[in-house]
């Protein structure tokens, strides 16, 4: 390749490494916004898991539990109506004010308020968090607190992007609202409860029309699949051509889910679709499924007066305010010891392995943010597990270059062995490791399928990179005079045998 | 590089398997004991098993008052509460609500009730005494808990086994294909190896662990894939050498290992350089020192048995593997001889 030409091509990369670099780590304010809009960059959108940012957790009270603040709040007002009653009618119990008349049968109420965390902690699960618990507290028993990852990016979790914050604190706050429905699902012919009567006939149990519930998303539609049994299918088209016209409701409880079904047509398919919203389309799957599963939970959670509303606590990670940041330095260390290591061993040919650690930088930080997955702390080791294949790869390819160049063989000839010859042990590693990163990512459930994502990014991003460093090596070296020192190389053989 | 060409690993193996097997006996025997009489085969946390927590509930709606984050006095007492009782949380958590906040410590279900309810009482009091005096603070309570955890980690524990006997198939049977019966034994070995012995090293540490576990337990598993695929082609490239295959089984392992010792070594010895420097960084922030052991300690417990395991270990029983596989190779060849004659 000519010098000239050389010359372009590296210079329009590093200009393009160089912007995008920009973009991926800086953040700031908008000119001419008068400081409204900020820019924040990839780096800092991409979503963290909740080692980093920490968790959002809701304490759940059943009907006739509540907090001892909301206690306070009315029994500490002298002119609250509802002082008196609330002195009269509650107890202390162990940290919260529980009804008398729940205490009466104790043992019951308490069974059934483990039973409805079993079914939360199950439903909580299939939403396929990268981390939450469910807990039921033994001492008094009467309240499950509910524990899922903020899923903020820094610019959330820092407040720098207000709007996101919020968006993913409501997001949550109305997972854990709508997984935490109890009761029965039911065909009602009114979006209000009070005001509707069930459609299905007594004896039925509308949960048994179907076999199962899924969610299902394809190019941007986001659909609760409902399959129908062959004595479903027959039943609903009974119960829709019974009636002229009008909308039925499907209902999960008490409340409305906004599934609708048109009166008067019977359905042609043993398959029902619904498109709510896309935040929701997962959340009723998952609820519907769990009830249809026999997953029903019995009490109604925080809908007492005083404790109205489910209180979503964001709170900091147990690693400090500032994880985020002292993962990116020390992953940041990381790299620049492997690009020193690699300009000490190679010479200019370690700037080529430097540049194409910085683009494998830059694919991943803007795949996880353009993905969405969360990134954990074992997120970030398998990202530089990642970064060590490409790294070793290289290496390893540039020890057998080395070799040739020591038998005597022009730098030309002596890469195209070199790569030759470690062909299909690159290509082994990789399809191995690919392999591996698919079963994580399909099999493992959280924290450690989110890694399996990265890895295959990785794993991707480290063979085509491998292959991108042949490719810079040839343009780079091409404005070198000595192509050999241009790597780091001697060839020993060669000038023992000319000095004989 | 001549390390182990020196030391010649691959004829010390029954001194490695013996240091092996003690570690890995060791571990397996702590763990089940512990299995029965404390908290669990690892010291499990949150994430999978109950924990006692004690939380402060605080109300500050009159922000008015002092202007004074109410966290810190509140932490303080608590600190202090803990000490005196003679109990340490190993995670402490806290938020804010509309009307107030919360501030949970969470102590394994082996932490004293009575301590735990001494440092309770102690902190009600004192609360009651230093907080409300100052203003702004309307309200708080400290009560003690036990929580069970219902799932958390669990799903992961059992999905990341299953993933790990999948990736442990999946090499051994590539390599079938790829290398040699006895070199996908070798492989096997080395995952086996690796994953007991990171098993083991954890249960023998007793540090609270969470789902991190079974996110470094893959890792072993991958790093050691990664390992082996160096150290067997090389084995595999010397064994096709004419000059080499002249020299002995541990011979030529020993340079085989020698070869690649540097990515076996070098790559988990940057990974735990990571998780080394995590560690320092995040200890200046972090709320409990616990919190921030248990990940360190998984990973560092890693990478340090997949640079032992790969680049020591496995070459040195490889080495006798194919001994035996040549001789029977050869018995074989010999008695199909005596056959045909």
């Amino acid at each position: 390749m000519g010098k000239v030409k050389s010359a372009i091509i590296t210079a329009l990369l590093l200009a393009a490494i160089l912007v995008l670099s920009l973009f991926a780590t800086i953040s700031c304010d908008v000119p001419g916004t008068n400081n409204v809009s900020r820019y924040n960059s990839f780096i800092s959108s991409i979503n963290l898991g909740s080692d980093l940012t920490g968790e959002a957790y809701a304490l759940l009270y059943p009907e006739g539990v509540i907090s001892v603040s909301d206690y306070n709040l009315v029994a500490n007002d002298e002119g609250s109506e509802d002082r008196e009653e609330y002195i009269e009618k509650y107890v202390l119990r162990e940290g919260v004010y529980v009804e008398k008349d729940k205490l009466e049968n104790e043992d019951e109420f308490v069974a059934s308020i483990a039973e409805d965390a079993k079914v939360i902690s199950k439903r909580f699960g299939d939403k396929g968090y990268s981390k939450y618990s469910v807990s039921v507290e033994n001492e008094c028993k009467f309240v499950i607190r509910v524990a899922v990852p903020t899923n903020f990016s820094y610019a959330a979790y820092k407040d720098y992007d207000s709007g996101s914050r919020s968006t993913k604190l409501t997001e949550i706050s109305n997972t854990v609202q709508v997984l935490t429905i109890n009761g029965i699902m039911s065909l009602r012919d009114n979006t209000e409860y009070d005001n509707s009567n069930s459609l299905i006939n007594i004896n039925d149990d509308f949960a048994d029309f179907f076999s199962s519930v899924s969610y299902n998303q394809f190019a941007g539609q986001h659909a609760v699949q409902m399959n129908l049994t062959d004595e479903g299918f027959e039943k609903i088209n009974k119960v829709l051509t019974s009636a002229s016209e009008g909308t039925a409701y499907i209902f999960a409880g008490e409340q409305s889910l906004g599934l609708t079904i048109e009166l008067g047509t019977a359905l042609e398919a043993k398959t029902m679709y619904f498109t709510p919203s896309a935040s929701s389309a997962s959340d009723f799957s998952i609820v519907l499924s769990s009830i249809i599963g026999g997953g029903v939970i019995t009490n109604s959670y925080n809908t007492d007066s005083a404790g109205s509303g489910t209180v979503l606590i964001a709170s900091t990670s147990a690693f400090g305010d500032y994880a985020a940041i002292y993962l990116l330095v020390a992953v940041l260390l990381i790299i620049i010891a492997q690009i020193v290591l690699s300009v000490i061993k190679y010479k200019t040919l370690g700037w080529v392995n430097a540049i194409i650690t910085v683009i494998y930088a830059l694919v991943i930080v803007t795949s996880l943010m353009l993905i969405g997955t969360q990134l954990t702390i074992a997120g970030a080791f398998t990202a530089v597990l990642g970064l060590a294949l490409l790294t070793f790869s290289n290496f390893y390819v540039f020890e057998a270059v080395r070799q040739q160049t020591k038998l005597g063989r022009v730098i030309s000839a002596s890469i195209k062995t070199g790569y030759k010859n470690r062909l299909f042990t690159i290509l082994d590693l990789h399809i191995v490791v690919l392999v591996v990163s698919i079963l994580m990512a399909l099999i493992c459930v959280g924290e450690l399928a989110a890694c399996g994502l990265i890895l295959f990014i990785a794993t991707i991003a480290s063979y085509s990179l491998y292959w991108f460093t042949r490719f810079m090596w040839y343009v780079i070296s091409s404005l070198a005079k000595d192509k050999v020192a241009f790597c780091g190389y001697s060839r020993e053989v060669f000038e023992n045998a000319n000095a004989e | 590089m001549q390390t182990l060409n020196n030391l010649k690993l691959s004829s010390k193996m029954h001194l490695l398997i013996i240091i092996s097997s003690i570690i890995i006996a060791l571990g397996l025997a702590v763990g089940t004991v512990c299995h029965f009489v404390a908290n669990g085969f690892f010291n499990y946390s949150d994430d999978f098993a109950s924990y006692k927590s004690v939380t402060v509930s605080y109300e500050d709606i009159d922000f008015s008052g002092s202007g004074k984050d109410p966290l810190e006095p509140i932490a303080e007492i608590c600190e202090k509460a803990f000490k005196d009782a003679g109990v340490a949380s190993y995670i402490t958590e806290n938020g804010d609500t509309t009307t107030g906040g919360r501030i949970e410590y969470r102590f394994t279900t082996v932490a004293s009730d009575e301590k735990l309810a001494a440092a309770v009482e102690a902190i009600n009091a004192e609360i009651k005494k230093e907080v409300l005096s100052e203003g702004g603070i309307q309200f708080s309570y400290a009560s003690l808990h036990t929580a069970e955890t219902l799932l958390g980690g669990g799903k992961a524990i059992s999905m990341a086994a299953i993933t790990i006997a999948c990736a442990v198939a999946l090499h051994f049977v590539y390599f079938i294909i790829r290398f040699r019966l006895n070199m996908a034994l070798g492989a096997l070995l080395a995952d086996v190896h690796n994953f007991s012995l990171y098993i083991a090293l954890l249960a023998l540490c007793r540090v609270p662990l969470g789902s991190t576990i079974a996110t470094f337990a893959v890792l072993t598993v991958l790093i050691t894939i990664i390992g082996t695929c160096f150290l067997f082609d090389r084995v595999r490239k010397n064994c096709k050498d004419d000059n080499l295959k002249k020299l002995s089984v541990f011979e030529l392992t020993d340079k085989s290992a020698n070869e690649s010792l540097l990515i076996n070594t070098v790559m988990p010895a940057c990974l735990a350089a990571l998780s080394v420097v995590l560690f320092v960084l995040l200890s200046i922030s972090s709320l409990s020192p616990l919190a921030i052991l248990a990940p360190v300690l998984c990973s560092l417990v890693a990478f340090v048995t997949c640079a032992y395991g790969t680049a020591i270990f496995t070459p040195a029983v490889y080495s006798h593997i194919k001994l035996v596989g040549d001789a029977m190779h050869k018995k074989s060849v010999d008695k199909a001889k005596i056959l045909s004659k």
